[in-house]
């Protein structure tokens, strides 16, 4: 008798958790009602850096006075600002030297002795006072371009619509395309998910591009074939991670790499062979849901960072001045 | 030579299994974060090749015939078992409880009602196959072929007997639930049965602890009221019981005459074999009573029915749709609210507020018209299990009950007739 008490009190203890457990779940986790993401990765252990690895301080940081940043390109002194629908030239304690006017924003810039300034999809060239010394034919609708590197003879541009790298002569030849797929050539082609795809020269002229989509870094022969690649593949502070990173690089002196990441924003240098060394910005100092910063590197060897959200130029130099 | 040619069915049976696996393999691999990251479990398993969507048919047709033979012309309790225990592996373990006749209710549902859908082949087979077979044969299926059954099977250690009033009344469960998964089905809110489907976690070896829980709670109660699920929850038995009702053959407890020795009755869990009857009372009062519960059918659908349609608010807030355009109404800053996934996805879509309280006001108004109909259809149960229990029909012998019978062969098994 005491057994079928038990037996008893057992199933109805369990059919009123079984209700329970049913009608709590219908009711709070109802279709549509709002719910913890089940796939979100939480980020934010990976914004966590450790400050021995921080090998940069912030020195100094320039407010600009504009409403959209675009491109950032130093030349000897002289920094080139692209925002809004003007091209700023501003000295090193923050003076606009020049502004020029543009038809439309640019998307990308590179300056030598002249100024080069892609509009989505086509290639200008300008002198230092202005005035439009070139202007090529556009690339076609499906042309977005990203990022410029230019040489005494060639100008790169890094078309993120079409997935691929152009070299032109400074006449506006097209000498060849780099990165498209070609087993050949050891090349499997770029992906490019999102409008962030940029490329730099190395000390010695040969070209650096990112392929954002596989996280790596690849480097071109003269001929297009491929030299070497690196790659970093990873959401821990190491390597680069999300859809789309590095989002914006440049190179330093001793070929030292320069990214900045969107998504966990922050600013990081590899040696030569893609060896993480450290950071120069970790993601606390950038603002919540800030842009992946614009990166570059000036004659006293500061990386100077255009930050889009806060419309500043910030300069960032090595604790270590060994570095 | 039949050796040989078992060996090299079986070979060709693997080679096919291992190339489907390398065409399936995704062109992208998940993203694998060097984070400990975790997938969360999902409802459904991957996909998988057609032909072995096929196969799974096959199988299903396969074990279905099986079961059949076992019971109708061997009466082999020990081959039923079996086959139950290759059901639950290969449907259950390996097959991870999907694709499933039982969810299949809902393909059906919704491919009825939404003529945007299209109904997979393999999901119709899943859902007439066995309701076909038990037209001829009886609740076969239930016997020897769903996993979900068979795993509440392997458990009933215990089963004691509960009072028929208690089963009548949990044996209206079902019914509840068949119109609620196909009122939510039809309406694209929700698939009910495999939400709550409490072994699909044991199936795959993954699931949240709460449905993890939930299965082995049903999985304790099995332990002594045998097939829990089956009796008191699954809605595609309904539909299994009204066609074994109708059963051209059905699973007989004695080959030959009944010696009345009730060691049927004892063995049967399920309390689904009916003792001899002889009528009761005056013969005249009986069909008055009789008459007067079938002129109350339309009034108890009447009450269902205007139940079901006065809930349809309640109901419908359950859909996706309905509960963000109320809730976006009554507090119309949260679509600027990031952190709320669904106000973000809807401001993502581009849609205006008033298509989004047109599209709910649609959605309610089928909810009312479900409602009328699930409550309409849950009057009619009431109406015929009243009928049912004051109808008289005289019975001689121990026989199956043929809608509530499982068919596992138990009582055959303990039947000394031979």
């Amino acid at each position: 008798m005491k057994k079928r008490t038990l037996i008893n009190i057992i199933l109805i203890v369990s059919a009123l958790a079984i209700a329970f457990i049913i009608g709590r779940d219908f009711v709070v986790n109802r279709q549509g009602k709002q719910l913890e993401n089940p796939y979100e990765l939480d980020l934010k252990q990976f914004a966590q850096v450790n400050p021995e690895e921080i090998l940069y301080a912030e020195t100094k940081a320039i407010q600009l006075n504009i409403n959209e940043a675009y491109a950032l390109s130093i030349f000897s002194d002289t920094m080139y600002v692209v925002a809004d629908s003007t091209l700023l030239l501003v000295n090193q304690e923050g003076q606009i030297l020049k502004s020029f006017q543009l038809s439309v924003p640019a998307t990308a810039i590179a300056v030598n002795q002249s100024i080069w300034l892609a509009l989505k999809n086509r290639i200008i060239n300008l002198n230092k006072d202005g005035d439009v010394l070139k202007e090529w034919a556009d690339l076609g609708p499906r042309s977005v371009l990203t990022s410029l590197a230019v040489d005494d003879q060639s100008v790169f541009a890094a078309d993120a619509g079409n997935r691929v790298v152009y070299q032109f002569s400074k006449l506006g030849e097209l000498k060849q395309k780099l990165g498209e797929r070609d087993e050949q050539k050891g090349l499997e082609g770029f992906t490019v998910p999102s409008p962030y795809f940029d490329v730099a020269l190395s000390e010695d002229g040969f070209l650096w591009a990112v392929n954002p989509g596989t996280h790596s870094l690849i480097n071109f022969n003269v001929d297009g074939s491929l030299r070497t690649y690196w790659s970093k593949s990873s959401a821990n502070t190491a390597g680069f991670s999300g859809c789309c990173n590095p989002a914006h690089m440049c190179i330093a002196t001793q070929d030292k790499f320069i990214t900045s990441e969107k998504g966990i924003v922050r600013v990081k240098v590899y040696d030569q062979h893609g060896e993480y060394q450290g950071v120069v910005a970790a993601p606390d100092q950038f603002d919540e849901y800030s842009l992946a910063p614009d990166v570059c590197v000036d004659n006293q060897g500061r990386i100077v960072l255009l930050d889009f959200n806060r419309k500043q130029i910030r300069f960032f130099e090595a604790k270590n001045k060994e570095l | 030579m039949k050796k040989r040619l078992i060996k090299l069915t079986l070979l060709i049976f693997f080679i096919c299994l291992a190339v489907t696996s390398f065409a399936q393999q995704q062109r992208f691999p998940k993203p694998e974060f060097e984070t400990g990251y975790v997938q969360p479990p999902t409802q459904q398993p991957l996909p998988r090749a057609l032909f072995l969507e096929y196969l799974d048919v096959i199988v299903l047709i396969g074990a279905l015939i099986l079961v059949s033979w076992f019971l109708l012309k061997k009466r082999s309790r020990q081959g039923v078992l079996w086959t139950s225990v290759f059901s639950l592996l290969y449907f259950g373990f390996y097959r991870e409880g999907c694709i499933c006749a039982i969810g299949s209710i809902q393909n059906v549902a919704l491919a009825i009602f939404d003529p945007t859908y299209t109904l997979p082949l393999t999901a119709l087979l899943f859902f007439l196959i066995p309701l076909i077979t038990a037209l001829f044969a009886g609740r076969t299926f239930c016997a020897g072929v769903c996993p979900l059954g068979a795993i509440q099977d392997l458990v009933a250690f215990k089963p004691i007997e509960l009072p028929r009033w208690l089963q009548k009344v949990l044996g209206l469960i079902p019914y509840v639930y068949l119109s609620l998964a196909v009122l939510y089905a039809a309406t694209r809110s929700e698939f009910l049965i495999c939400r709550y489907d409490p072994f699909v976690g044991f199936f795959r070896f993954d699931g949240t602890f709460q449905m993890l829980l939930l299965g082995g709670l049903f999985l304790l109660v099995g332990v002594f009221v045998a097939r829990p699920y089956c009796r008191f929850f699954c809605p595609y038995g309904v539909l299994l019981g009204w066609m074994s009702s109708f059963s051209k053959k059905h699973v007989t407890i004695t080959p030959s005459t009944c010696i009345q020795c009730k060691l049927c009755s004892n063995s049967c869990p399920f309390g689904a074999i009916e003792e001899p009857l002889l009528e009761e009372g005056k013969r005249r009062s009986n069909v008055n009573r009789l008459m007067t519960y079938l002129i109350l059918i339309p009034i108890w659908m009447g009450i269902g029915g205007l139940s079901g349609s006065m809930l349809h608010g309640t109901l419908a807030k359950f859909n996706k749709t309905v509960y963000l355009a109320e809730m976006l109404v009554q507090n119309p800053d949260i679509r600027f609210n990031q952190e709320n996934i669904d106000a973000r996805t809807f401001m993502q879509k581009g849609k205006t507020m008033d298509e989004l309280v047109v599209d709910a006001q649609k959605i309610k108004s089928q909810f009312y018209w479900g409602g009328w109909i699930a409550g309409a259809f849950m009057g009619l149960v009431v109406g015929l299990v009243l009928v049912n229990l004051s109808s008289y029909r005289r019975r001689n012998d121990y026989e199956p009950d043929r809608t509530n019978c499982l068919s596992c062969g138990r009582c055959v098994d303990y039947c000394p007739v031979k």
